[in-house]
């Protein structure tokens, strides 16, 4: 089971978060009560199901923890286990208006409470829907669009009649949709992107192409993304042609911030030949970085 | 079982807005930036302006009147959305809401006719209107007999029922002369309830409101996914009318066919 976030904050960010839950009907549907303090909350049945399957709220109901978290409000899987962690902090709630989601039978809700300050704070709100209980998307909805589907159908598309192709005509081909495709998608075509190289659904030919497409493209928006994608593929992927391919992305990419990542990959890599590519990539980063200090000193000097 | 006396369909007037919103699914491949529009739809400075790379999504937002206006951008869509404030939201009778139906409509029909008029807005495929608006019950049981006139072909047992929810589609064709565009007129009706929670440093143990119930009418008026050309540029404000006047129709007179 998991949430959909709507409307996340762009970085990882330290919040205060604060829950509240409303399922339509749970009055009359076995109640679920938690206590919060000095009162007690009604929860409805879907709350409880999504406590018993994924968090086992009593356990966590008895920590004591922090509401400060670092929170990347697009991963789901970070507001599941805060949401018990929230509930038993009763000092730092504050004014809460409760809305409705239109989320169709099922309903509650997170709200996010954001940049929490002594007088005045400003809110973010993280909508969740159980996915199970949601109307799936009609073509005559237009309220609740799901661009991941649009995104998959345009990512399926950057592949279509490479195959027929000679190498370096697919590979020119392959660039040239795969940079208009992350320029007009940015980080949704980059997910979508590792969520088929992550689960084996490209041939390693082609990830081999698209990881090294991924590290020359001229597109300041995605690099953070782009560069963690070829960072994962690096340590995590179980294919040696890919680790490969994603060492030489990030030899395109010429930044030392993968330096870590490199140095992880190299100590776990077991091919002798995909570890001496990620050692030539790890050199030239680490000149990089001294280029990059040389720079600064003598900028600072000069200046 | 004691008879209750069938409760009539209310005025329009009596309907909350919490939400109203344009979307428009512009056409492919085209450039353009929602820069300076917010400014330009309201004579004002937004509060926000968030680009988020990761979801390609641009939002522009800050507030009109007690409301809050929010612009957005993603890869398929530009929208524009009126909703409550998030700093102090409004609330009317416990129900949130911008304000009333019959008020807020124009207001946000103006802001639609100023969007279309923008000199970057794009060619547009698809357009729709949106709303999520409230009538505010006193109770569930009530709430769910109130809905009753508005949809004339369901029998409901309010006394015995709940988790009501009405959701359909009733096609017909546009008629502002653009051949071959009918319009989706989705309405889903439902019950909820609303509470509100006071707590915090200060206000000692938190208190809980009494839940608020309402009917709750979901409005998706939507011209057709089937009509592959670019919408009339010199119609967009006709077409955009033709879904409001729609969706007002289901507000004052229920599910339709």
């Amino acid at each position: 089971m998991t949430f959909e976030i709507y409307n996340p904050p762009s970085e990882s960010e330290i919040i205060d978060i604060h829950t509240s839950f409303s399922d339509v009907g749970w009055i009359d549907e076995e109640p679920v009560r938690y206590e919060f303090g000095a009162s007690t909350y009604d929860f409805g049945r879907m709350f409880r199901q999504f406590h018993k399957r994924e968090t086992q709220p009593h356990k966590r109901l008895d920590q004591k923890s922090s509401l400060q978290k670092e929170v990347k409000p697009s991963d789901a899987e970070q507001l599941h286990k805060w949401i018990p962690l929230v509930l038993q902090e009763q000092e730092s709630l504050t004014s809460l208006q409760l809305e409705d989601l239109t989320s169709r039978a099922k309903q509650y809700f997170i709200v996010v409470l954001n940049r929490y300050g002594s007088t005045k704070y400003g809110r973010v709100k993280a909508y969740g829907i159980k996915c199970g209980d949601r109307t799936p998307s009609s073509p005559s909805d237009t309220a609740h669009i799901d661009l991941y589907d649009v995104i998959r159908q345009e990512v399926a598309r950057i592949f279509i009649g490479t195959e027929d192709m000679l190498a370096d005509e697919t590979e020119e081909v392959l660039a040239n949709r795969l940079s208009e495709c992350i320029k007009k998608y940015q980080g949704l075509a980059v997910t979508e992107i590792q969520h088929l190289i992550v689960n084996e659904e490209m041939k390693p030919e082609s990830v081999e192409a698209v990881l090294r497409i991924l590290g020359d493209i001229d597109d300041p928006s995605t690099y953070k993304y782009r560069r963690q994608l070829l960072e994962k593929a690096v340590i995590d992927s179980s294919s040696s042609v890919v680790r490969d391919a994603a060492s030489v992305g990030l030899s395109y990419m010429d930044d030392p911030h993968a330096i870590p990542s490199l140095k992880k990959a190299i100590e776990k890599e077991t091919c002798p030949l995909v570890r001496k590519s990620m050692k030539k990539t790890f050199t030239q980063l680490e000149d990089t970085e001294k280029c990059l200090s040389f720079c600064g000193a003598q900028s600072t000097t000069s200046g | 079982m004691p008879h209750q006396t069938k409760l009539e369909i209310r005025p329009v007037s009596a309907w909350l807005t919490q939400l109203l919103r344009v979307t428009a699914f512009y056409r492919h491949p085209q450039e353009f930036d929602i820069s300076g529009w917010w400014e330009e739809l309201t004579g004002g400075s937004p509060e926000k302006d968030t680009n988020q790379p990761k979801t390609a999504t641009r939002t522009i937002e800050g507030p009109l009147g007690e409301s809050t206006l929010v612009l957005g951008k993603t890869p398929i869509i530009v929208e524009l959305r009126l909703l409550g404030s998030t700093e102090s939201p409004k609330n009317i009778d416990g129900i949130p809401a911008v304000g009333g139906f019959e008020e807020e409509c124009p207001v946000f029909l103006d802001l639609v006719r100023k969007l279309f008029k923008i000199q970057q807005f794009p060619n547009i495929r698809r357009l729709a209107f949106g709303a999520v608006l409230n009538l505010s019950v006193v109770e569930y049981e009530q709430a769910m007999r109130q809905l009753e006139p508005y949809m004339k072909n369901v029998t409901i047992d309010a006394a015995n029922s709940r988790d009501f929810l009405y959701r359909i589609n009733r096609i017909r064709p546009s008629t502002v002369g653009v051949s071959g565009l009918s319009i989706n007129r989705v309405n889903v009706w439902s019950v909820v309830s609303y509470q509100s929670v006071l707590a915090g440093p200060g206000v000692g143990k938190p208190v809980s409101s009494k839940p608020q119930y309402a009917c709750q009418l979901e409005l998706d008026i939507n011209t057709s996914q089937d009509f592959s050309d670019v919408l009339p540029t010199e119609k967009l404000g006709t077409i955009f009318e033709e879904l409001v006047s729609m969706g007002t129709q289901i507000v004052a007179q229920g599910d339709v066919p």
